[in-house]
C-alpha cells in the first residue's frame, strides 16, 4: 500500500486515526494500535513477507538484549554484535543481492551454475539499517536497550517510515514512544506536510515520470537527438526528487499526526554547489547512517594518511551505491559520487573561488549524469544514453518529441523547477513573520541578533487563500488518483 | 506566528472533514463488493495463508475502482487536461488529433513485423480451402486516416496503416484474397475522420452500413455471391434510422470524460422490412439467445435507452450483437439453405456482419479474445461457404491470431 493510493487515504488512514485517538487516554494502547496497524500496512503490500519483518523484529530485539546483557564482557558483547550484523546484512544479502550475484557467477560460468530469483521485500533496506543502528548504539552505550518488545517492534515497523524511511536512529525515536505529545499544532502541520507531499508525488513526480519513462523507452528503440536525451534526463532528475521527497513529506506529515517527529530527509538538494553539498541535502538520513556507522568507525576524515581518507570514502560511496540496488549501474553511480566527493575534498573545492553558478552547473551536471546511470537497466544502456546527450552529429539536436513533451508537460517542468528551490519556505517565512525592517543586537549577553518584522501587504489575503489552495491541491490529487493516472513508485525497490 | 498556525489548523480541519466524509461515502459505495470478497475468502476451503494475497488484491482493486461518484472525478480530470490544453492524456492513454477526435497510439519506430500473422493466415486459408470454404482477409480502416488525421507536432504515430499495408501485401504474395476497406472508402470519398466516432475507435454505424453494401458488391463480383433481395437490403432508405443526439461517448471518451472529449450523436439503423432471426451467443459467463425481428434478435436495444453512459457495459456501439461475445451463431429464418459464413473478427466487423446476416442463412462469429475453443475444429466441422478474417490495423498482433500457430495444426 502506498501513501498515494486510495486504499491508504480513504480506508487505512481514517481507520488508524480513529483507532488511535479513541485510546487517547493510554499511550500504551495507542502504541499498540500503531504497531498492529503498521504490521497490517506491511502485510497489505507484501502479505508473504510480513514473516520476514516479524522475524527481524524478534531476532533484533533479543540480540539487543544479549548485547546489553554482555556489556561488561566485551568479547561476548562483540560476539552478539557480530551475530546481529551477520543476521541483518545476511538477510539483506539474500533478499537483495543473491539473485544478482548468482546471475553474474552463472554468466561467468557460461550458465553452468545455478541462479536464484528472489523477490525483494519492500522496505528491507530501511528496516534492516534501522535494526543495525539500534544494535550498534546499544553496543556503544549510545542508547539504552529497549526491554519492552512492543516498543521495539514499533520502532522498526512504524508505518510512516517503514518502507521508504526516513531512517531513524533509535535514540531519536525512543523518547517519542512514551513521551510524545499530540497537539493540534503538530497535527495541523502534519496534515499540511501530507498534502504537500501528496502533491509532489501525484502532480510533479508522476508527470515527470511519464516524460522520463517515454524518453528512456524511445532511447531503447534506437538513437535520439540531444535535446530529447537531456529532456528525459532532466525529467528523471525531477521525478526521483519529487517522488522520494514527496513520500518523505507524507511520512513526516503522518508521523506528526500521531505526535512523532521524523527526521527531514531532503533540503533542496538541487540548489547544491558541489556533490558533497548535494549529499548533505539528499536522503539526509541515509547519509547520516553511513557517516555514523561506516565512515566514522573507519576513521572518517580525521586519519592523517590521505590514502586512508580516500579508502574510507571509496568504501562509503560504493556501499551507498549498492545499497540502492543490485546492479552494476548502482555501483557505477556510487563510484562517480566517490570520485567527485574525493576530488572535492582533496582540492578543497568548497573553498575555491569559482563563481557560484559554475559550481552549481558542475554539481547539477554530475547529478543529472548520475541519475541517467541510476535509471538505466544496464551500464551499456546508460553509456548509450549519455552518448546521445552529447552526440550532436549523429542524431542532431532537435526533435518533434522534445517540442511535444515541453508543450504537454511544460507547466509541470516549470513547477518542478520552482519547487526544487526553497520558494515555499521563503514564502512561509514571509507570511509567518512579515518583512524584516530592522536588525539589532541585544544589549545583554549573549548579544543575540534581534529582528523587527512588519506584516507584509496581502498577507491576510494569502492567509485566507492558503487553506483554500491546500484543499484544492488535495482534491486535485484525489482526482488524479481516482482517474487512475500514471503512479509509479521508484524508491520501492530500494 | 499564531496566524501562521491558524491557517494550517483550518487546513487540517477541512482536510480531516473531507477525508472522513469521502472515506464514509467510498466505503458505502464499495461495501457490497468488499463484503463479497471477504465472504468468499472465509467460505473458501483451503489454506487461508495462500488465499490471503488474492483477498488483498481483490480488496485493493475494489477500493481503487469503486469510488463514490467516480465519474465526477473523471470529468474533473478531463476538464483539467482541457484547461492545460493537453493533447496527450494520462501517459498517452489517448491522444487528441487536431480535429478534436481521440485516438489510441504508442511510441514506435516503424510498422510491426507481420510474418507470423501471415504464416497463420496462410495455414488458415489452406485449411479453409480444404474444407470447401472461400477465405478472405477483410481489412477495416484504422481511425488514423492517412492524409487527413493530423496530430500536433511530436505526438507519436503508431504506423498501424503501414503495418496493415505490409500485411495485405504479404497476403497477396501468398495468393490469399483480401479486401481493403480503406481503398473502397477512398474511391467513395469517405476516407475521412468523419467516418469514425470522435470519442471511440470504431467507425460509425452509418459507415458500417456503407461497408456492408460495399462488401456485398465485392463478394458478388469476386465470388458470384448470390445475396438475396440485394437491392432491398443494401438500400439505406429501407431502414429506420434513429438518431440519439449528444448521447454517446465511446471507449476513449469514457476514459477522459465528456468535458474533455464531448458527447456525440449515435444513429441506430435497423430494417423497415420484415426479418426473422434466431441469435445465440456464448459469452464469458453465460449463453444468450434471442428470437424475432432484426432489432429484437440481433440488436440489444436496451443499451440505447440511456443508463450510465460512463459504463462500458452500456456502450451503444454494442447494440449490435451485444459487442464481442466469443462465439455467435445467427440463423436467418427467412433464408433456408443459403450462404453459411464465418467471421473471425474484432469489433469493427460486428455491425457489418449484422447487416450481412440479412442475406445469409447462417452467420457465425468468433472473437479470438473471448473464444476458448479451437478455431481449426470449427472450420473443419461447420463447412462454411465463406470464411472472413477481419481485424483492424491496430489489432494486427498475435493475440488476435491464435489459430494455426504451428504447421502441424
Amino acid at each position: 500500500m502506498t501513501f498515494s493510493s486510495l486504499s491508504f487515504m480513504f480506508y487505512f488512514l481514517p481507520a488508524v486515526l480513529i483507532l488511535y485517538y479513541i485510546f487517547f487516554f493510554s499511550k500504551t494502547l495507542k502504541n499498540m494500535v500503531l504497531l498492529v496497524c503498521s504490521l497490517a500496512f506491511y502485510a497489505w503490500g507484501e502479505p508473504k513477507n510480513i514473516a520476514l519483518l516479524v522475524v527481524s523484529i524478534i531476532v533484533n530485539y533479543f540480540l539487543g538484549l544479549l548485547v546489553d546483557h554482555e556489556k561488561r564482557r566485551k568479547y561476548a558483547a562483540r560476539f552478539w554484535l557480530i551475530c546481529a550484523l551477520v543476521f541483518n546484512l545476511g538477510t539483506l544479502f539474500i533478499f537483495k543481492y543473491l539473485s544478482f550475484v548468482t546471475k553474474n557467477i552463472s554468466y561467468l560460468a557460461d550458465g553452468k551454475t545455478e541462479t536464484f530469483d528472489i523477490s525483494l521485500p519492500i522496505g528491507i533496506s530501511f528496516f534492516t539499517f534501522q535494526a543495525i543502528s539500534y544494535i550498534i548504539d546499544v553496543y556503544r552505550n549510545d542508547t539504552k536497550v529497549q526491554k519492552n518488545f512492543f516498543n521495539f517492534a514499533l520502532y522498526l515497523s512504524f508505518f510512516p517510515k517503514l518502507i521508504q524511511g526516513p531512517i531513524m536512529k533509535y535514540e531519536e525515536f525512543e523518547p517519542q514512544i512514551m513521551e510524545r505529545r499530540e497537539t493540534l499544532r503538530k497535527f495541523s502541520s502534519g496534515a499540511c506536510f501530507f498534502i504537500v507531499g501528496l502533491g509532489k508525488k501525484v502532480l510533479l513526480a508522476n508527470n515527470m515520470a511519464i516524460v522520463a519513462d517515454r524518453v528512456f523507452e524511445i532511447h531503447k528503440m534506437g538513437g535520439m537527438p540531444v535535446s530529447l536525451a537531456w529532456l528525459g534526463a532532466i525529467a528523471y532528475t525531477f521525478q526521483i526528487y519529487f517522488d522520494f521527497s514527496g513520500y518523505s513529506d507524507m511520512a513526516i506529515g503522518l508521523g506528526l499526526m500521531f505526535g512523532f517527529k521524523l527526521n527531514k530527509n531532503f533540503n533542496y538538494p538541487y540548489i547544491s554547489k558541489s556533490i558533497g553539498e548535494f549529499w548533505r541535502r539528499w536522503h539526509i538520513s541515509l547519509g547520516m547512517w553511513f557517516r555514523d556507522y561506516l565512515y566514522i568507525p573507519l576513521g572518517g576524515s580525521r586519519v592523517k594518511n590521505k590514502d586512508k581518507i580516500i579508502r574510507n570514502l571509496a568504501i562509503v560511496w560504493i556501499s551507498t551505491g549498492i545499497w540502492h540496488g543490485a546492479n552494476w549501474t548502482f555501483l557505477a553511480w556510487g563510484i562517480i559520487n566517490f570520485i567527485c566527493i574525493a576530488t572535492e575534498k582533496m582540492f578543497h573545492f568548497n573553498e575555491s573561488k569559482l563563481p557560484n553558478f559554475i559550481r552549481h552547473i558542475y554539481a547539477m551536471f554530475v547529478v543529472i549524469i548520475g541519475w541517467v546511470i541510476f535509471r538505466s537497466d544496464s551500464l551499456k544502456e546508460a553509456g548509450n544514453f549519455i552518448v546521445c546527450m552529447f552526440n550532436f552529429t549523429k542524431n542532431g539536436f532537435y526533435s518533434d518529441y522534445t517540442y511535444m513533451f515541453i508543450k504537454e508537460f511544460g507547466i509541470f517542468f516549470l513547477a518542478s523547477l520552482a519547487f526544487s528551490t526553497p520558494v515555499a519556505p521563503i514564502l512561509n517565512q514571509f507570511m509567518a513573520k512579515g518583512i524584516r525592517v530592522r536588525q539589532s543586537l541585544s544589549t545583554q549577553p549573549p548579544y543575540q541578533k534581534k529582528y523587527l518584522y512588519m506584516e507584509a501587504t496581502f498577507v491576510k489575503l494569502v492567509n485566507v487563500l492558503y487553506p483554500v489552495g491546500m484543499i484544492l491541491l488535495f482534491l486535485i490529487c484525489i482526482t488524479y488518483l481516482v482517474k487512475g493516472s500514471y503512479n509509479p513508485f521508484i524508491y520501492f525497490k530500494f | 506566528m499564531k496566524r501562521f498556525f491558524i491557517k494550517k489548523t483550518v487546513t487540517a480541519i477541512v482536510f480531516i472533514f473531507i477525508l472522513f466524509t469521502l472515506s464514509f461515502l467510498n466505503l458505502k459505495t464499495a461495501y457490497p463488493t468488499l463484503e463479497e470478497s471477504v465472504r468468499d475468502f472465509l467460505s473458501n476451503s483451503g489454506s487461508k495463508t495462500e488465499q490471503f494475497p488474492t483477498l488483498v488484491t481483490n480488496l485493493s482493486k475494489t477500493t481503487s475502482d469503486e469510488v463514490f461518484n467516480k465519474y465526477y472525478y473523471i470529468e474533473a480530470y478531463g476538464y483539467m487536461q482541457k484547461l492545460l490544453d493537453k493533447n496527450e492524456v494520462n501517459n498517452f492513454e489517448v491522444v487528441k488529433a487536431n480535429d478534436g477526435s481521440l485516438n489510441y497510439t504508442y511510441f514506435t519506430t516503424g510498422p510491426n513485423n507481420v510474418d507470423t500473422l501471415v504464416e497463420r493466415m496462410e495455414r488458415l486459408e489452406q485449411a479453409g480451402t480444404k474444407a470447401g470454404s472461400k477465405v478472405m482477409y477483410v481489412m477495416t480502416p484504422d481511425k488514423y486516416i492517412v492524409g487527413s488525421t493530423q496530430y500536433e507536432k511530436g505526438i507519436p504515430y503508431n504506423y498501424a496503416n503501414e503495418t496493415a499495408d505490409n500485411f495485405l501485401a504479404a497476403l497477396k504474395e501468398k495468393n490469399i484474397d483480401t479486401l481493403d476497406f480503406r481503398e473502397q472508402m477512398k474511391e467513395d470519398g469517405i476516407y475521412s475522420t468523419d467516418s469514425f466516432y470522435k470519442t471511440d475507435h470504431h467507425w460509425k454505424v452509418e459507415t458500417a452500413f456503407w461497408a456492408f453494401t460495399k462488401f456485398v458488391d465485392v463478394l458478388e463480383s469476386k465470388y458470384d455471391l448470390e445475396f438475396p433481395n440485394k437491392d432491398l437490403y443494401t438500400n439505406l432508405d429501407n431502414y429506420n434510422q434513429i438518431v440519439y443526439k449528444d448521447s454517446y461517448i465511446g471507449s476513449m471518451g469514457r476514459k477522459e470524460g465528456i468535458l474533455y472529449s464531448g458527447a456525440e450523436d449515435f444513429t441506430f439503423i435497423y430494417p423497415k422490412f420484415d426479418t426473422n432471426f434466431y441469435f445465440y451467443a456464448r459469452g464469458g459467463y453465460k449463453d444468450i439467445t434471442a428470437q424475432g425481428r432484426f432489432e429484437q434478435a440481433i440488436c440489444f436495444t436496451s443499451l440505447l435507452s440511456g443508463g450510465d453512459v460512463y459504463d462500458a457495459a452500456n456502450d451503444k456501439y454494442f447494440t449490435y450483437m451485444d459487442g464481442n461475445p466469443g462465439f455467435v451463431e445467427i440463423t436467418n429464418n427467412n433464408i433456408q439453405d443459403g450462404t453459411r459464413v464465418l467471421f473471425i473478427k474484432d469489433s469493427l466487423m460486428v455491425p457489418v456482419a449484422s447487416f450481412f446476416a440479412l442475406g445469409c442463412s447462417k452467420v457465425y462469429m468468433i472473437d479470438p479474445r473471448y473464444f476458448y475453443g479451437n478455431i481449426s475444429d470449427i472450420i473443419d466441422q461447420y463447412k462454411f461457404d465463406y470464411i472472413f478474417t477481419s481485424f483492424s490495423p491496430q489489432n494486427l498482433t498475435e493475440e488476435f491470431f491464435p489459430f494455426y500457430e504451428n504447421a502441424s495444426d
